[in-house]
């Protein structure tokens, strides 16, 4: 199971971050880390709203750390999915996923499964 | 905050030679998800647009659908059955214990008081395990509809409910000496909130911390408010442990509401019977609830169809975000955090709108 976990949220109602709160709690062995640079696993969550855009493609760009969507935002945007495109698509962040856990939002308890499954797979070697 | 990060706000100080700052703001409209655009223009029904109302907030999502349905409701002239009067209520109560159990988790970990917050976080669980009971979800409840209730909820879970939330309370009770005398040794006297005519913007937990007895629940009664009589909790140092005590109290205060509410639910229906327009609606409507954080208050035009035309929403961090900034003025900047957390700003209702 990765231990440094960093969350970066693209526009969510904070459910997704209240649930990742209480993943620390039930998965004493995790630590949430501000910067990108330490993270072991990175989280999206959000609609990827347009001023969170230019910080998604940098995450996306970073070798050898497994990215996982969370929650239904993260993984198509929701509800929020627009019929023309115009805000952008999440779906374009998944060249750059492992993983995604759905659910609005997904429980802590999903989530922990979902790392636990990463840490049996050892490094991850997408670019 | 945990989530102090720079794609949800920015806090912008400016600090003298000594630390001690000068000028802060707030800044925080980048997970804008332009939620009342998005119901006019694509969930003008609103029995939809109470699913992305709901997703304005992950922590007062049912106050959000509270003001959205009650504001509908009186435009359309519809009256609620009274059991979904008091589950309705239930669901605010219980969402208050929910999410100021959550901020005093976030202050508490601030603070550097790991105790504190492992109890909190565990009054957090058990009031997340009753929701799920009754709901059937930990988050978005989803328990309100257009015209009442959006399904029943088990007998069974409502009778636990009461057992349990007689329980947290008293273990609630139990952390406020202790609490108190931990967070104050930071935060007593930090970041003091007051106005000079004693007036403070809006309604709150965090102006309930200065002085102001203000609550919607109280000045402008909605669902079982009226009728049930509770004390508010009211502090008046204005500073940051003043605002984490009043949340305390405000916890204890909801567990025996909440435990009122469960000893006589009415049996009966969940859904008015008729949820059209009614001869004389006037289409126009308001509703303020007296959210976990402050006024929550929705302002829907309808359309002679029951469509939503116009859609305005106002957040309780509105009035917070005035707050802070003006208590941080004179706070040391290796203390900022402490203040910010000590508001519990939303910035998911602050930017979503």
């Amino acid at each position: 199971m990765p231990v440094n976990v960093r969350v970066i949220n693209l526009g969510s109602c904070n459910g997704c971050e209240l649930e990742l709160l209480d993943l620390l709690h039930v998965e004493p062995g995790l630590r949430l880390c501000e910067r990108d640079e330490e993270a072991d696993v990175v989280l999206l969550t959000g609609v990827l709203t347009e001023d969170n855009r230019a910080r998604a493609e940098r995450v996306r760009r970073r070798p050898g750390v497994p990215v996982v969507r969370v929650g239904s935002c993260g993984v198509s945007q929701g509800l929020f999915l627009p019929p023309d495109g115009a805000l952008g698509r999440v779906a374009d962040l998944g060249r750059g996923a492992t993983r995604a856990v759905v659910g609005c939002p997904p429980a802590s308890r999903e989530i922990a499964a979902v790392l636990r499954d990463l840490g049996k797979e050892g490094p991850c070697d997408h670019a | 905050m945990r989530f102090e990060v720079p794609e949800v706000y920015r806090l912008v100080v400016q600090a003298d030679g000594d630390g001690v700052i000068r000028e802060a703001r707030v800044e925080g409209e980048f997970v804008s998800r332009q939620i009342g655009t998005l119901v006019k223009t694509r969930y003008a029904d609103p029995h939809k647009a109470l699913y992305v109302v709901e997703r304005l907030c992950g922590a007062c999502s049912h106050a959000h659908t509270l003001a959205f349905a009650g504001a509908v409701e009186r435009a359309l002239g519809i009256r609620i059955p009274a059991r979904a009067e008091a589950i309705r209520t239930l669901g605010a109560e219980l969402e208050r214990i929910q999410s100021h159990a959550f901020s005093l988790s976030e202050i508490t970990t601030a603070a550097r008081c790991q105790d504190l917050e492992r109890s909190l976080w565990g009054a957090w669980q058990e009031v997340t395990a009753i929701l799920v009971e009754i709901s059937g979800s930990r988050i978005h409840y989803g328990l309100n509809g257009i015209g009442g209730l959006a399904r029943d909820v088990p007998s069974a879970a409502l009778r636990r409910a009461r057992s349990v939330l007689a329980s947290l309370r008293r273990s609630v009770q139990a952390l406020r000496g202790g609490f108190e005398r931990e967070l104050g040794k930071s935060l007593a006297g930090l970041g003091v909130w007051s106005s000079r005519d004693g007036d403070l913007p809006g309604t709150g937990p965090n102006q309930r911390a200065s002085g102001s007895s203000r609550d919607i629940r109280r000045e402008e009664p909605y669902l079982l408010y009226e009728e049930l009589p509770f004390d508010v909790p009211v502090r008046e140092e204005g500073d940051s442990l003043a605002r984490a005590c009043v949340r305390l109290e405000e916890m204890i205060q909801s567990c025996g509401l909440a435990e009122r509410i469960l000893a006589s639910v009415p049996a009966g229906a969940i859904q008015a019977e008729r949820v059209d327009p009614v001869p004389d609606a006037t289409f126009v409507g308001r509703m303020s609830v007296e959210a976990p954080r402050g006024c929550d208050r929705h302002d829907v035009t309808m359309t002679r169809e029951g469509e939503v035309k116009e859609f305005a929403i106002r957040v309780p961090t509105e009035d917070s975000i005035v707050g802070v900034a003006s208590a941080l003025i004179g706070v040391r900047e290796a203390d900022a955090r402490l203040v910010v957390a000590s508001f519990d700003l939303c910035m998911s209702c602050f930017g979503g709108t």
